[in-house]
């Protein structure tokens, strides 16, 4: 296909883009056809390394991947992925059932997997879901981006301060630990909640608590 | 030489010292004789003593000896001829010294006896002073002077001119007279002038001497009486006769002869001697020469004599000088002998000890001294017990010595520890002999002693090794057999071979029928019931006398060695049968993969024959199909159906490929191959598995291998089925078919049998009622067993506990040709 990366499109995404990685060209083609009468965007690719060096990591897509694979086998594909931090789902296609695979695999954040010869609705209904996962995902990914930017904007006693409103203290006792007068602490909280863009303590809250990468949770 | 060999062959001892009847290495030259009789043979004791003599004889012949008698020779002949020469020269001289003696004797004869003349001469001359009657008186006085000297010829009384007055001749002549030669004539004058008589050669004959007188009348000279003298008779008359006999004597004037009294003067003859007479003139010489026929010989006696001696004297010096030249050869030759002896002695390794007839020890050999350890010194002279003899054996020792002194050794000798200062000891063996004379008497003993220990070591070791050898022969397991190739006759049987075949060629000759002029085999016995691996080779079989007679003509023998390997013939049937096994399991194995693979290359087209199908039906619903998109979504998916159509014409090809071969198996070993396959998860079950396979049932004509594995899938699927059986049993039995010609297998089980509703699905395939199954079991177990003309059924085991029975049928082969004792019974 083509050689250089790809970008996708708003109108692409709001489809759903669907990568598909099998070294035979029969089931290549047929899956890409399968695909296609659902009105997912199809890029398809012979071998993982193909995939690798041409998929956009940040799309919100999903990937159908041939287990069975010469050269970089599926699995080793899914490992490379999670060494990259790719947060894309992953359905793996098996021609016979591996009860232990699965289990390896699942445990390493794939998403399904789906025996061949497959039906065409299972797949359409497996793809429609991990989209819908993906782009929650993407949306968490992005909120928390946001807050993490937020939060950059506080200075280092305000972190202080935050910290421990998210933990509870009154501001008498924030005073008291920082050894600062209540007065200021007050100011403080007026700063972060400006900085935040939060109206409540919920908020806060919020975007206090989320900042942390979606991966490592 | 000192042997002499008669008619028979034997050595005559008679005249030897006889070393060389001691050992066959010594050989006497005959000089022990010549040494005999030098110092003096009859004693027997110098003839030993020569030993001592010689050992410490440090003489070389004296190389100068034959010359000196040639040196003294040679003096006394020089000096003998310096004496010869100079008794000759002596004898020379004496002679010259009495010629000269003589012939001056005899020159004075003749001087006196001219003297005489002379005086006559005168005195007649002076009568002629007187003139009267002067030539009468002279006649006269002439007449009587001629008539007493008859030497004178002549007188003639001449003037002062010459002129001849008278003459008076001894014979006489017919002229009266004769004149004066002119020569005469003419020195008369100074002649008379002298007034004394004058002698002179001058005159008519050569032979005659002349004197001249003067007559004086009145102190004047008157006139001359001449006289001639005839030189001749002068000789004869005036010399003495012994002195004429003896010279050669001659009167010569100016060194020409004048008269001689021999025939014959030669002026240059050999002692020759000249004096002058004295009233002569100078010039005239009495010559003698000595007569050659001289008797110098009788003269010289006394040199012949010396001669004689001195001849003698050397002839007894040659003879000496030749005589001390024959004995120096000897001297060298038998001292050259004698070296060479001593180098022989020296160089044996055999020691020599030379006893007298007391026994003590006279002499010993360097090769003894070596041996022993001892020095000759230490043994010379000493009287047993002998220090080389062991202490303990001391006792037995004399015991043979003495046997030995009173006769002699054995010829096979006698064994003996010798033993060395040091107190080593060695092993020797000992021949003495009696050492004889020249003259046949014993004078002692003569031992040879050889050190056996290396010979005694090496028959140990060979007996040693015989035994090992032997041991090694008797303690294998093998049979080892050797018979004549000629008669069959056994030569050699090892023990194992006696154990099992028994003492005779039988056991051999089977196992040989057996092997059939091949050189290995596994051959079966039937008389012992075993199997042997024998291996047989022709050998040449090293014989005594005995042994050659059976060989006769020694062909040959054959050597066969028979291992016992019954055993593992079975062993070896067992692992073939685990191999037969082993390979059936990964036959299954590669099944198992084959299907795995057959089902993933399956999978991928018909994933995508289904995706094409399913896609182009949704399309179809959301009511957009372009033409273009299902023509080629069509195209793709028959593409599909071929590939999946290609990958079974591959099947096919393969199974082609395994086609099964057929050929007479037993039916029991088929049932036993599979039940001992099973047997391992039948006995992890507690299940037991019975064969009954009728006996005398002619062999099947079936693939063994597949209708093993078509069985044992049916064992299989009777130990699945009992889980929690009841009666833990599956019988296998084996019939007679129902149709001629065939046999039948049943399978009983009494496991969970079978649902009636699964019954039609049995044979199909991917059926199973297993978690696990694949469910090609049953369809492949039909296609093995239709492929074979026969059939299979399975029904219900109508035994109360239930179960199933699967029934196979195969065809028996025709043709029973294989003698199934032998391989039914292993």
């Amino acid at each position: 296909m083509n050689e250089q990366p790809i970008t996708h499109n708003e109108a692409e995404e709001m489809r759903g883009v669907v990568y598909v990685v099998d070294d035979d060209e029969g089931v290549r083609d047929s899956l890409q056809y399968l695909l296609e009468a659902s009105q997912y965007q199809v890029y398809t690719f012979a071998s993982a390394e193909n995939f690798l060096a041409q998929f956009d990591p940040q799309a919100i897509a999903v990937l159908v991947l041939d287990v069975r694979m010469p050269g970089m086998s599926g699995l080793q594909l899914q490992e490379e992925l999670l060494a990259r931090k790719a947060v894309l789902p992953v359905v793996f296609v098996t021609g016979h059932g591996d009860v232990s695979m699965a289990v390896s695999t699942m445990k390493k954040g794939a998403v399904d997997f789906i025996e061949k010869p497959f039906n065409q609705a299972d797949l359409k209904a497996l793809v429609d879901r991990l989209l819908v996962q993906a782009r929650e995902r993407a949306a968490a990914v992005e909120r928390e981006r946001m807050n993490a930017a937020l939060l950059a904007r506080l200075t280092a006693r305000e972190q202080q301060v935050l910290e421990r409103i998210v933990a509870g203290r009154l501001n008498k006792q924030i005073a008291a630990d920082l050894g600062i007068s209540i007065k200021t602490v007050e100011a403080h909280r007026a700063n972060i909640m400006d900085k935040l863009e939060a109206n409540t303590v919920a908020d806060l809250m919020r975007v206090a608590l989320r900042s942390v990468s979606p991966v490592e949770n | 030489m000192g042997r002499e060999v008669d008619g028979s062959g034997s050595v005559e001892k008679s005249r030897c010292c006889g070393l060389d009847n001691m050992h066959p290495s010594f050989m006497c030259s005959g000089w022990c004789n010549e040494a005999s009789r030098m110092s003096n043979a009859n004693d027997s004791r110098s003839l030993l003593g020569t030993f001592d003599s010689l050992a410490k004889a440090h003489t070389r012949p004296w190389v100068g000896a034959p010359r000196v008698p040639f040196l003294v020779i040679g003096l006394i002949v020089l000096l003998i001829a310096g004496l010869f020469v100079a008794l000759v020269i002596e004898e020379r001289h004496v002679k010259r010294e009495s010629m000269s003696r003589d012939i001056d004797a005899a020159a004075r004869q003749l001087g006196l006896r001219l003297d005489a003349l002379g005086e006559a001469l005168s005195g007649v001359a002076f009568d002629l002073n007187d003139a009267r009657d002067e030539a009468v008186r002279f006649r006269e006085q002439a007449t009587e002077l001629l008539g007493s000297r008859r030497e004178l010829s002549r007188v003639q009384y001449v003037e002062t001119s010459g002129h001849v007055i008278a003459q008076v001749d001894a014979i006489p002549t017919a002229g009266a007279v004769s004149p004066l030669e002119k020569a005469l004539e003419a020195r008369l004058e100074q002649f008379t002038a002298s007034g004394t008589l004058v002698f002179s050669h001058l005159g008519e004959d050569p032979s005659q001497i002349t004197a001249v007188v003067p007559v004086m009348r009145q102190q004047k000279v008157h006139g001359a009486l001449v006289a001639r003298i005839d030189g001749g008779d002068l000789l004869m008359r005036g010399v003495a006769p012994e002195i004429i006999e003896r010279y050669r004597l001659a009167l010569t004037v100016d060194d020409q002869v004048l008269a001689t009294t021999a025939a014959s003067f030669a002026d240059g003859a050999p002692a020759h001697y000249a004096t002058t007479i004295s009233p002569l003139p100078a010039n005239m010489h009495l010559k003698a020469a000595v007569y050659a026929t001289d008797a110098p010989l009788a003269e010289s006696a006394q040199i012949w004599g010396f001669a004689g001696m001195a001849l003698t004297v050397v002839v007894a010096l040659a003879s000496l000088a030749a005589y001390m030249a024959r004995q120096g050869r000897i001297d060298s030759a038998l001292l050259a002998e004698a070296a060479l002896r001593r180098a022989m002695e020296d160089s044996l390794a055999t020691g020599l000890r030379v006893l007298d007839m007391s026994g003590a020890i006279r002499y010993v050999n360097r090769a003894f001294c070596r041996m022993s350890g001892w020095a000759a010194a230490e043994l010379v002279g000493r009287r047993p017990p002998f220090p080389d003899w062991a202490p303990e054996d001391v006792a037995a020792n004399m015991i043979a010595f003495n046997a030995m002194l009173a006769g002699g050794d054995p010829p096979t000798g006698t064994e003996m520890v010798v033993q060395r200062p040091d107190g080593s000891r060695f092993d020797a063996r000992m021949y003495s002999s009696p050492l004889v004379d020249a003259s046949g008497q014993q004078i002692g003993w003569m031992t040879s002693i050889a050190d056996v220990t290396e010979q005694r070591r090496i028959r140990r070791e060979l007996s040693a090794a015989h035994e090992r050898f032997k041991t090694v022969l008797e303690s294998i397991d093998a049979a080892v057999s050797v018979t004549a190739s000629a008669t069959g006759d056994l030569l050699f049987a090892n023990r194992s071979y006696a154990e099992r075949f028994g003492l005779t060629p039988a056991g051999h000759a089977r196992l040989a029928a057996g092997l059939n002029q091949r050189e290995g085999g596994e051959i079966f016995d039937p008389a012992t019931g075993c199997w042997f691996d024998v291996r047989a080779r022709t050998i040449q079989w090293p014989v005594d006398q005995a042994g050659a007679a059976l060989l006769q003509n020694n062909d040959g023998a054959r050597l066969q060695i028979a291992s016992d390997i019954t055993l593992r013939k079975t062993t070896e049937e067992i692992a073939r049968q685990q191999q037969e096994k082993v390979q059936f399991t990964a036959r299954l194995m590669t099944m198992g993969e084959m299907a795995s693979s057959l089902a993933h290359e399956l999978n991928q087209p018909l994933t995508a024959i289904g995706n094409y199908s399913e896609g182009t039906l949704a399309r179809l619903r959301a009511g957009m199909l372009p033409a273009g998109d299902l023509r080629s979504a069509l195209a793709k998916m028959a593409q599909q159906a071929q590939r999946a159509g290609a990958i079974i014409r591959r099947i096919r090809e393969f199974v082609k490929r395994s086609e099964p071969r057929r050929r007479p198996t037993p039916a029991a070993r088929i049932v036993e191959d599979a039940i001992a396959f099973a047997e391992i998860e039948a006995d992890k079950k507690s299940i037991t598995i019975v064969a009954e396979v009728e006996p005398r049932l002619p062999p099947l004509d079936v693939d063994p291998i597949l209708i093993e594995q078509v069985l044992l899938n049916l064992l299989k699927n009777a130990l699945d089925s009992m889980d929690r059986a009841v009666v833990p049993r599956i019988d296998v039995r084996v019939v007679a078919g129902p149709v001629d010609g065939q046999a039948e297998i049943r399978v009983v089980d009494r496991g969970c049998g079978i649902a009636p509703e699964h019954v039609p699905n049995l044979f199909q395939p991917f059926f199973s009622t297993k978690a696990e199954g694949m469910g090609m079991g049953l369809n492949i177990c039909r296609s093995i067993v239709e492929f074979h003309h026969g059939r299979i059924y399975v029904e219900a085991n109508p035994e109360p506990v239930g179960g199933s029975i699967v029934r196979i049928t195969l065809p028996l082969a025709r043709l029973a040709v294989e003698t199934e004792s032998a391989l039914t019974r292993t």
